[in-house]
This record gives structure tokens, C-alpha cells and sequence, in this order.
């Protein structure tokens, strides 16, 4: 793909909480291209969250500088970048605040002073990308982990971002839910030209993400294309994370004897080559 | 301990207009000391099965016997407590459970609840804390400053404080790292092979009912309408992807190079070392053809 501009900006950021002796982020510089979808990994506790955090205006930084759709992460500008940037965050349960599921995704809008037809419209379109329709007037806490999670993202979509940023955002729905939210997604981000931040512990979700960045400790460790991230399978495990299944099988047959190209192998590619060894020997 | 569900059926709210069926006519044994897996979508009805094994939930219809107790429609809540101390379940997000001011205190909390003396509580606690990897030095630590692996952990400790027979688990590694549900899956298969503790794990991961269960309840619409070792569930990915459920990572990749053409030999591998195995001899030259 075509590199574009950045859309979100981070420079030497630093957040350090409260009665913590590490820094939660240590000086983390990044930047995120418009309209990619961008993976963030690292092991729990490593700062994905307040990363986001961060960005969103919520977690104040002790030092650094930051930009979201080219206005520089402050008071002044927090509200109008919460207009562009749609977070939804990863714990739902403390994210409810209307007395039915169809309050709940107003709610932004209502905030935002979408007139009353357009937010009936907008509410109805949100659930139904998300499966929910059938649960609009039933009270949000009455929904299972998964069910809150859809909802949480009908929220967001409902405000018609620029950017979304998902903080483990489907860690609750099935594999089925899961697959079918993030294609949702994907075509959202088709259609609308969206820049997608995805924090999340699913392998293949970051293998199919046009950039990954890594965090470990509050340290920005690697940043790239998911094959060059995903070739440095041993460094990751270090970190605590794993490595995609096609690289775990390229480790055990190169120990049986097998010699396979360097570089990371996406499953069709990793068949491709067993096909190859096989058909040629 | 063995658990025998015979007809059970369960709705919720029953008389009300959201009533819901949660089990339909369930049929099932869990043999005593074994590790079975449950696998089904989302709202097919495994929670509520697991709260039937430990009588946290009675049912509407039909009996639950867990060993020698049996529990009908009509069983008082009175003298359940040691069947949910032999039986421990620990429910998704267990850490929103947590409530003491420490770590140990939290763990010690429900031997103590079930009348063990204080001073044997707390060693049960630690032995607890030992077992899930939780080290003294936090001991004293407020259990929501621990990360949430390890805010799991504890909540987990707290089950196996009251030494139960068997280990009920509702996906107990959903959102944790890589890491950290690896950690999780070998204590639970050490408590099984070391101390005989028999599990039943919910999971969605298909690798982890590939690497550890000898048995599985396929769930849909609140009935069990499949069982058997994992790879009799998995020998069949047509009737799996017609309920909405997947193969393990290995075996779906199989299925793949086998589409290409490669040989594989039944039965599909089920884990990553599975695959390697069969594939090793395919390709190495020589490949156990005589006419090269
Ligand atoms: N509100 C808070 N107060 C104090 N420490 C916090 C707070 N939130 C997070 N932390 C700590 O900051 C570090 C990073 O946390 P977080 O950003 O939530 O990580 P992740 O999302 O990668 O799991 C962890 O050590 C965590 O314990
Ligand atoms: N507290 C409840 N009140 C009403 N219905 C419920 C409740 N809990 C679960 N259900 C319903 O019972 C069915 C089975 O739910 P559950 O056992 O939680 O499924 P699973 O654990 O497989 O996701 C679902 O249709 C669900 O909506
Ligand atoms: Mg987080
Ligand atoms: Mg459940």
C-alpha cells in the first residue's frame, strides 16, 4: 500500500501512574499511517492500554507530545479529537450508561448534538452492523460479556469516527462473533476511509494488520509489517507473547531436517512450500 | 466424583416474559477424575450446565447427581455448602470477584467461610497461592494492584483453597496474553495429572481441547448433541462448521495442504506436533519411495 500520512503521532510519550515505580509508557515515539489498520501487541501489563488512554485524553502524560488527525493531544483540543478518535475500551462493564441497549449507543450522539432523526437512524444502522438489533431495548446490564462488547463498538460506530481504537475489543465473542465484528469492521474501514488501532492477543487478527507494533514495559520494541515482525518469533516468546502457527511449524520441521526460505510464511505461502518440497523430492 | 445429569432442564426467569431456555432435556455423565473439555457458541447453554455441577443452580426439570447427592427441583439451599466445596467452580472473569484488602486474606476467605479455623485457612491459602504461581512477597499485596494474569491466579487460588475434587472452569484464560494462558493450561493439567483433580474446562481455543481433554460435550440451543474424545469431535469439519464451531489451527492447516494434493495419512493431527510428525516423512527426500 501507498504510504500516507500519519494520523496519529507519538513523540519520547511518557506516563508514569501514581505510587508505581515504572513508568507505564517510557518514552514511546511512534506514528500510525491514515487509513491503516495498525495491530498493537505486548503481554498484559506492558502499557497497551494506556497507550490508548493516553491519546484519548484520559490519562495525563509526563512528558512528550502527541497529534491525532493533526491536532496536538490537549485540553483545548480533547474534545474536538474525541470527535475524530473512537475508542472503545476493554473492560464494557464500565461503559454503560443508558437504561437500554438503544440509550447506550445514543448517547455519544446525543453528546455530539446529532438532531433527534438522524440519532434514531444512526442508533438502528450501529446495532444492526452489529448484530444487536434484536436487543435494543433491554437493559445493558443484562447482556453477557460479549453482548456488552457489541454494543460498546455499535457506540463507537454510531459516532462515525475518523479513527477507532479497539482495546481488546472482541476478547469476549467467540471465534464466530469475533471474525464476524472485525469483518464489520473491515468493511467500515473500506467504505468510510477509517484508520484502525487494534490492541489485541489474537495472532491472526495482527498477521492480517497492515503495520504491528510491539510494546513491551512501556518500551516501544519493534514496529512494522506483520512479516517483519513475526520473522523475530523468538524474541516475541521472550516478550511473553507467541508466534503465528505458521512459524511454530517452520521451527519444529526445520528441526526435523527440512530447510524452508527465511522470512515469515502466511499459511497459503506455508502450504505452497510444503507442496513444493514434496512434489520436487 | 462422578456427575450424572438425567433429563435436565433448566429456564430462566420461568413465568415471566423474558423467560429463556438455558437447558433443554440434557443427558450427561461427567465420569469421576476426568478432563472434559465443553465447547458450543456463545448462548448454547455451557455456563449454565456448569452452575447445574455444583447445584448453584437447580433444575427445572429432571436431577443432577454429584456423587452420592442428588439434587431435583425441589432441593432446599440448605446443606449444599460442602458439595460446593468439593466442587469448585470458577466463573469467567473470576478477578471481578475479588474483594479483600490482601491477596492472602482473599484466598482465605472461603476455607474460613466453610468453617476451617483461621490459622488453617491461611495455610491452605498459601498452599493455594503456591500452587498458581503467586509467591509470598504478595502475600500482603492489595489484589487489585496485581496485573490481571495474576488477579486471575488469586481468584483461582481461592477455589482450590477448599481443596475441591473437581475444578470447574468457565474460559478461564479469555484475555489474558499468550503467556499467561499458557501458564494457566499447565497448572490445570498438572492439578489433574499430579493430584488427581478432575477438570471441565469451557474453552473456544480448539488447540486446547486438542492438547488436554479426553472428553468433550459439544453444546447448541441448551442440549449436548455431541460427545467423545476430541478427535472423534473433530474427524467430522463439516458438521463443525455447520455449528458454528472450528478445528484446531493444525488441523484446519492439514486440511489445507492436503487439498493440495500432499498425502497427509488419517487421522487429521490435531496439535501443531501432530502435523509436524506426519509431515516430516513426506518431505524428506527419499520419502520411503523405492523408485527414486
Ligand atoms: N490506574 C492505574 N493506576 C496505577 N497503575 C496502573 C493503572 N493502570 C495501569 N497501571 C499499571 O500500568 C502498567 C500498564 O498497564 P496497562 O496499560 O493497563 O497495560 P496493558 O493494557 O498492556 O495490559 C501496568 O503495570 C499496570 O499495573
Ligand atoms: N440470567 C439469565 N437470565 C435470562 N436468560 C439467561 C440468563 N443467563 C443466560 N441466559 C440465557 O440462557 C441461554 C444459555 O446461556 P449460557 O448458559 O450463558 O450460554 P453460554 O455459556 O454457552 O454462552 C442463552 O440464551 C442466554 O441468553
Ligand atoms: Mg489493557
Ligand atoms: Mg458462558
Amino acid at each position: 500500500m501507498t504510504e500516507e500520512a500519519p494520523i496519529i503521532t507519538m513523540e519520547n510519550v511518557t506516563v508514569r501512574y501514581a505510587e508505581q515505580e515504572q513508568p507505564a509508557l517510557d518514552g514511546i515515539s511512534l506514528t500510525i499511517p491514515a487509513h491503516s489498520w495498525t495491530a498493537l501487541i505486548g503481554h498484559n501489563g506492558s502499557g497497551k492500554s494506556t497507550l490508548i488512554k493516553a491519546l484519548d485524553g484520559l490519562v495525563t502524560i509526563d512528558g512528550g507530545t502527541m497529534t491525532v488527525a493533526g491536532l496536538t493531544v490537549n485540553e483545548e483540543n480533547i474534545w474536538q479529537i474525541r470527535r475524530r478518535l473512537g475508542v472503545v475500551f476493554q473492560n464494557p462493564e464500565n461503559q454503560f450508561v443508558g437504561a437500554t441497549v438503544a440509550d447506550d449507543v445514543a448517547f455519544g450522539l446525543e453528546n455530539a448534538q446529532v438532531p433527534r432523526p438522524a440519532m434514531v437512524d444512526r442508533v438502528a444502522a450501529a446495532l444492526e452492523q452489529v448484530g444487536m438489533t434484536a436487543y435494543a431495548e433491554r437493559e445493558p446490564a443484562h447482556l453477557s460479556g460479549g453482548q456488552k462488547q457489541r454494543v460498546a463498538i455499535a457506540g463507537i460506530l454510531a459516532l462515525a469516527p475518523d479513527i477507532i481504537a479497539l482495546d481488546e475489543a472482541t476478547s469476549m465473542l467467540d471465534p464466530e462473533g469475533r471474525a464476524s465484528v472485525l469483518r464489520t469492521i473491515r468493511t467500515l474501514k473500506a467504505q468510510e476511509n477509517l484508520t484502525i488501532l487494534s490492541v489485541t492477543h489474537d495472532l491472526e487478527e495482527a498477521a492480517a494488520a497492515d503495520h504491528v507494533i510491539v510494546i513491551d514495559n512501556g518500551h516501544l520494541v519493534a514496529s512494522g509489517t506483520p512479516p517483519e515482525i513475526f520473522a523475530q518469533g523468538a524474541a516475541l516468546i521472550d516478550m511473553g507473547l507467541s508466534v503465528p502457527f505458521t512459524e511454530q511449524l517452520k521451527t519444529d520441521l526445520e528441526a526435523g531436517g527440512i530447510t524452508l526460505p527465511a522470512g515469515y510464511l502466511n499459511e497459503e505461502e506455508m502450504a505452497a512450500q510444503l507442496w513444493k518440497l514434496y512434489s520436487t523430492m | 466424583m462422578e456427575i450424572v445429569l438425567d433429563h435436565v432442564s433448566f429456564t430462566y426467569q420461568a413465568g415471566t416474559p423474558f423467560a429463556g431456555d438455558g437447558l433443554k432435556d440434557v443427558s450427561v455423565t461427567i465420569p469421576d477424575g476426568s478432563y472434559t473439555a465443553i465447547i458450543g457458541q456463545t448462548g448454547s447453554g455451557k455456563s449454565t450446565l456448569l452452575q447445574h455441577l455444583n447445584a448453584l443452580l437447580k433444575p427445572t426439570q429432571g436431577t443432577v447427581r454429584i456423587g452420592d447427592r442428588v439434587i431435583t427441583p425441589q432441593t432446599s439451599n440448605k446443606n449444599l455448602k460442602p458439595l460446593r466445596a468439593k466442587v469448585g467452580l470458577v466463573f469467567q472473569f473470576a478477578e471481578n470477584q475479588l474483594f479483600e484488602e490482601t491477596v492472602e486474606k482473599d484466598v482465605a476467605f472461603g476455607p474460613k467461610n466453610f468453617g476451617v479455623p483461621a490459622a488453617e485457612a491461611m495455610e491452605r491459602a498459601h498452599h493455594a497461592l503456591t500452587l498458581v504461581g503467586i509467591g509470598p512477597e504478595y502475600y500482603q499485596h492489595s489484589p487489585f494492584d496485581l496485573s490481571g494474569g495474576q488477579m486471575r491466579r488469586v481468584a483461582i487460588a481461592g477455589v482450590l483453597a477448599m481443596t475441591p475434587e473437581l475444578l470447574i472452569l468457565d474460559e478461564p484464560t479469555a484475555g489474558l496474553d499468550p503467556k499467561g494462558r499458557k501458564e494457566l493450561m499447565t497448572l490445570f493439567e498438572q492439578l489433574h495429572q499430579e493430584q488427581g483433580i478432575g477438570i471441565v474446562l469451557v474453552t473456544h481455543q480448539m488447540e486446547d481441547v486438542a492438547n488436554y481433554a479426553e472428553h468433550v460435550l459439544v453444546m447448541a440451543g441448551g442440549q449436548v448433541i455431541k460427545q467423545g474424545s476430541p478427535a472423534a469431535i473433530f474427524a467430522d469439519p463439516d458438521w463443525l462448521h455447520a455449528h458454528h464451531l472450528g478445528l484446531p489451527q493444525a488441523a484446519r492447516f492439514a486440511r489445507l495442504v492436503q487439498a493440495q494434493g500432499l498425502p497427509l495419512p488419517a487421522p487429521l493431527p490435531l496439535t501443531e506436533k501432530a502435523l509436524a510428525h506426519a509431515l516430516l516423512p513426506l518431505l524428506h527426500p527419499g520419502k520411503g519411495q523405492s523408485d527414486e
